[in-house]
């Protein structure tokens, strides 16, 4: 396999979304966590840009990077408390868990690679020509052909706001 | 060069470990970051197609990959301010220490 | 704007002024009670202006006139096309009219009978909804869309039934109707499904490639399967459904306990237009059951079973309500014997007859017994006629109607264009004489139930204090008698405007053909054994007579015969003897196997391992060694793991999940 700057430049970002994705799985700290989730997000937003959707990387960073990460962990620290600050950590059944876990994880992975590796009409190279995604195509494609969803996704975006603000409203008690 | 077998091979990987994440940690924030792994592996398989795709002028996937990332956010949005309740109500973000996770 | 693009405009405006009602109501609040059902009321009217409009555009379109505006619903992949369309023809013009009348009056007469009821925004909510679904069913220019509309009047249906949920008897009767309607369903669906793959569409009429058009039906009519065609299994298939719809034998157990929901719910959906939708359906699919001898011979005997078995029980029933739902039973099994013997146009003029008539006696019914105090038991009302003049005079007329009065009635004139239909069969007589026979018992029972509650003295303290029902609810049944007489000037064999329109020709005005040979006899015949049926329940239930309350003269006349109608021929309890004892053992069958097998292994495996950790632990107290302490340790957590994990923890539903989803892939990657 004679690898190009460019495939070299794909597998550095696949390395870095999946080792920052392992780095959540074990790392045990909560605002650790959440960091390197933002990591894996950044990641992923590369590989978008890699495969030539730079303006969906965009905005992958600006939602998942900007918005996403900083929500979690603004949760995460108005959810933290000592005595139950971080995870229960094992109960009696912690290894069991963990290893069906771990079974559960890696046997759909096999499914999955198998399934890839299997169909042969994936074995398809990437053209030569650099792709761009045109903005001003998108949004033709967005108003022309897609108005109903992207008026739906609007609502659902208001309802969610209203339902997150409704939602984590503190109610003023009396005695609280 | 990089097909798109490889490309849909990490996507899996990360799909996975969004899965592990899921079930391997207890807390209800770290699992839904977990979620969100997922979903981007799922975004990353609509892009791939769409770049290695038969048809590039449609933007199809793409376009699909935008609504996803838009309810994810939504569902990121209402899922912490869940949490938040939970926290709230029960003093806990543990799934498994939740009353109603049991029958 | 072309004539076609507005007669379009106008039919699809029929559906949707209701839809957009029960949209609206549903999210309306509780206690805007009269606003509720004046935007009903607004949109049915709605419906009617543009149903009328449409009858017009028919009647002017002249002979044959039809028209069809098919579009795609969605597409699959680069050739599957599944198109829906709307349809006009003679056929469901004159229905959809219908529909949209009686269902405006029942809307008003609700306003009355329902008003003080706290969930009236939801009942209009309900019964604008059926009224859409059922628009739309008439429209339908393809059978996928019918029976979508179908399926949602079902829908309806239920929830209507079921309005008043709290009473465990209507809750029961919602369930007996969705369930044993949606049998006969099925058999719809399975023929769809055929229907489909024969033919490659479902579309009624699309310029000479719908299902109804000579080049398809000839394909169903030549291929043969298992011994009949496939025109004759694909027919019988719809008509299991339509059978099921329009309570046929042996499907008709729902429709008397329909009566639990509410009176206007009665008249409209299970006397007038729902259950007139299974003859619809088959006058609509006409040209395909006419592609097989078969599938309408069965539809002829399954009617007059139905019109027979109907009457019958009828004669021996208590409740107002449910003498009539029997009478409904009998009347759609007469409009699905006109269709099997060949008069579709008969069964669409006794539909439309029947549906004016029928919606005047629930709701008769209904101010009845509101007037007294929501008595049901006909033996206990009485003398009724003087208390409620009105209501009297409007419920004599329907039931003059219903009755087949000689002449100046318009369910005369039907029934007997469809005696005609039957005599005319060349396959068997039997229909014919059935028929006949059921016409002497509905003159029967209709005069009984006449005389019992509107003559005679009062036979109980309720009956006695009766009073006349508001004017909204009188003005309905006003306007109703008016319409069981009106229609008949279209249909009298004198001048049959009515099978000219559907038929396509002129009707000629010719009043010497009520003399022709062919039939006047027949109309003399009719005409006795209607004065018979009458006179009979005269000599039996006169008004003079003498009797203890609350007993019926005719339990004593018939002895054990009448036991066995009272009881509706014991059919229901044959059901619960064959068919739901067979469903629910074997749902006590899967439920043990569930709890014994598939859960006992589960308690295996944890007993095991208990049994094992426990015998360690007494080994290890005797004094083994430390590691074997260990062991023990593991095999007892093994166990309550195992045992823990059935109570529903989340994380190990997750990973029960991703097991799942592992299986399903390896599943698919296998196959």
């Amino acid at each position: 396999m004679n690898l190009t700057a460019s495939g070299l430049l794909f597998f550095a970002f696949a390395v870095l979304t999946l080792g920052a994705g392992t780095a959540v799985a074990l790392v045990r700290e909560p605002v650790r966590a959440a960091l390197v989730g933002a990591l894996c997000f950044v990641g992923v937003g590369l590989l978008y840009l890699w495969l030539g959707a730079e303006f969906l990387g965009f905005i992958q960073w600006l939602v998942y990077v900007g918005a996403v990460a900083v929500l979690i962990v603004f949760v995460i620290l108005l959810t933290r408390r000592e005595d139950a600050g971080g995870e229960t950590e094992g109960g009696r059944f912690a290894g069991l868990r963990v290893l069906g876990g771990l079974g559960v994880a890696l046997a759909l992975f096999g499914a999955l690679a198998a399934a890839v590796l299997g169909s042969g009409s994936l074995y398809r190279e990437v053209p030569e020509e650099p792709m761009v995604l045109e903005i001003a195509a998108l949004g033709r494609e967005l108003v022309a052909g897609a108005v109903p969803p992207l008026i739906l996704v609007g609502v659902v975006l208001t309802v969610a706001l209203v339902g997150g603000v409704t939602l984590a409203l503190v109610e003023r008690k009396p005695d609280a | 060069m990089i097909t798109l077998q490889l490309v849909l091979l990490v996507s899996s990987a990360l799909f996975c470990l969004g899965l592990a994440i899921v079930l391997l940690r207890r807390n209800a924030i770290i699992m839904l970051i977990g979620i969100e792994v997922m979903l981007a592996a799922a975004n990353l398989n609509f892009i791939a197609f769409w770049r290695y795709g038969a048809e590039p002028g449609s933007l199809t996937g793409v376009v699909f990959a935008l609504f996803s990332i838009a309810v994810a956010a939504a569902e990121a949005a209402v899922g912490l301010a869940l949490i938040l309740l939970v926290y709230r109500h029960f003093r806990t973000i543990d799934p498994g220490r939740l009353p109603v996770a049991h029958d | 704007m072309t004539e076609t693009a507005t007669l379009f405009l106008a039919l699809a405006l029929i559906p949707l002024p209701p839809l957009a009602a029960a949209a609206v109501l549903l999210f309306m609040p509780g206690r805007l009670r009269r606003p509720a059902g004046a935007i009903a009321v607004v949109a049915q009217a709605l419906a009617l202006f543009a149903s009328g409009t449409v009858l017009v555009r028919v009647v002017a379109g002249g002979d044959g006139f039809r028209e069809v505006l098919n579009f795609t619903w969605f597409q699959l992949g680069a050739e599957t096309v599944v198109p829906l369309g709307l349809l006009v023809d003679a056929t469901n013009a004159p229905v959809l009219l219908m529909v949209s009348l009686v269902g405006l009056l029942v809307f008003i007469y609700s306003i009355a009978y329902m008003g003080g009821d706290p969930r009236a925004v939801r009942f209009f909510c309900f019964l604008s909804f059926f009224s859409a679904a059922m628009l739309g069913l008439l429209v339908a220019n393809s059978l996928l869309l019918l029976f979508i509309c179908w399926e949602l009047v079902g829908l309806a249906s239920y929830l209507l039934i079921g309005f008043w949920f709290q009473k465990p008897a209507a809750a029961r009767a919602a369930r007996k109707a969705f369930i044993v309607t949606r049998i006969g369903d099925l058999g719809l669906f399975l023929g769809m499904i055929w229907l489909y793959r024969e033919a490659g569409t479902l579309l009624f009429y699309d310029g000479g490639a719908g299902v109804l058009e000579t080049a398809v039906l000839g394909g169903l009519a030549a291929g043969a399967a298992g011994g009949m065609t496939a025109a004759t299994a694909i027919a019988l298939l719809l008509f299991i459904g339509a059978a099921g719809k329009s309570g046929q034998v042996p499907f008709h157990v729902w429709l008397p306990d329909a009566m639990e929901g509410p009176t206007p719910v009665s008249a409209l959906i299970h006397a007038a237009t729902m259950v007139a939708a299974g003859v619809f359906l088959v006058a609509r699919a006409y040209p395909l059951f006419e592609a097989s001898a078969t599938a309408l011979s069965v539809v002829a005997w399954v009617g007059a079973a139905t019109a027979l078995l109907g009457a019958c029980i009828a004669v021996a029933q208590r409740e107002i309500k449910r003498i009539l739902a029997y009478s409904t039973v009998s009347q759609l099994g007469f409009m699905m014997l006109s269709l099997g013997v060949g008069g579709p146009v008969a069964a669409l003029f006794h539909l439309l007859a029947h549906a004016f008539f029928k919606a005047l006696l629930f709701l008769g019914a209904g101010s009845v017994s509101h007037g007294c105090g929501e008595e049901k038991d006909v033996l206990r009302m009485g003398g009724l006629g003087r208390r409620m003049p009105l209501t009297f005079a409007c419920y004599g007329i329907g039931m003059m109607a219903l009755a087949g009065f000689p002449f100046f009635f318009s369910g005369f004139w039907s029934k007997e264009a469809i005696l005609h239909a039957a005599q005319a069969w060349p396959v068997s007589p039997g229909p014919f004489w059935i028929a006949l026979a059921a016409t002497f018992l509905t003159a029967f029972y209709m005069s009984r139930q006449m005389l019992l509650v509107f003559f005679g003295r009062a036979r109980s303290e309720a009956a006695a204090q009766a009073h006349e029902s508001p004017r909204l609810m009188t003005a309905p049944l006003v306007i109703l008698a008016a319409l069981s007489v009106l229609p008949l000037v279209v249909a009298t064999p004198a001048w049959p405007w009515f099978e000219a329109l559907v038929r396509g020709g002129e009707a000629q005005w010719a009043l010497s053909r009520l003399l022709a040979p062919e039939v006047w006899p027949l109309l003399a015949g009719s005409i006795l054994l209607v004065g018979a049926g009458v006179g009979l329940a005269w000599w039996i239930y006169h008004p003079g007579r003498r009797e203890a309350a609350g007993r019926d003269p005719l339990e004593d006349r018939l002895g054990a015969g009448h036991r066995v109608l009272a009881e509706e021929l014991y059919w229901d309890r044959t059901y619960d003897f064959t068919v739901v004892r067979a469903c629910r053992w074997s749902g006590r069958l899967a439920a043990a196997l569930d709890r014994w097998i598939w859960g006992g292994a589960v308690a295996l495996a944890a007993a095991l391992a208990r049994l094992f950790s426990a015998l360690a632990d007494r080994l290890d107290r005797r004094g083994l060694n430390h590691g074997f302490d260990l062991g023990c340790a593991g095999l007892r957590a093994g166990g309550i793991g195992l045992h823990r994990a059935h109570r529903g923890q989340l994380h190990f539903l997750l990973t029960t999940l991703g097991v799942g989803a592992v299986g399903l892939l390896l599943l698919l990657a296998w196959l």
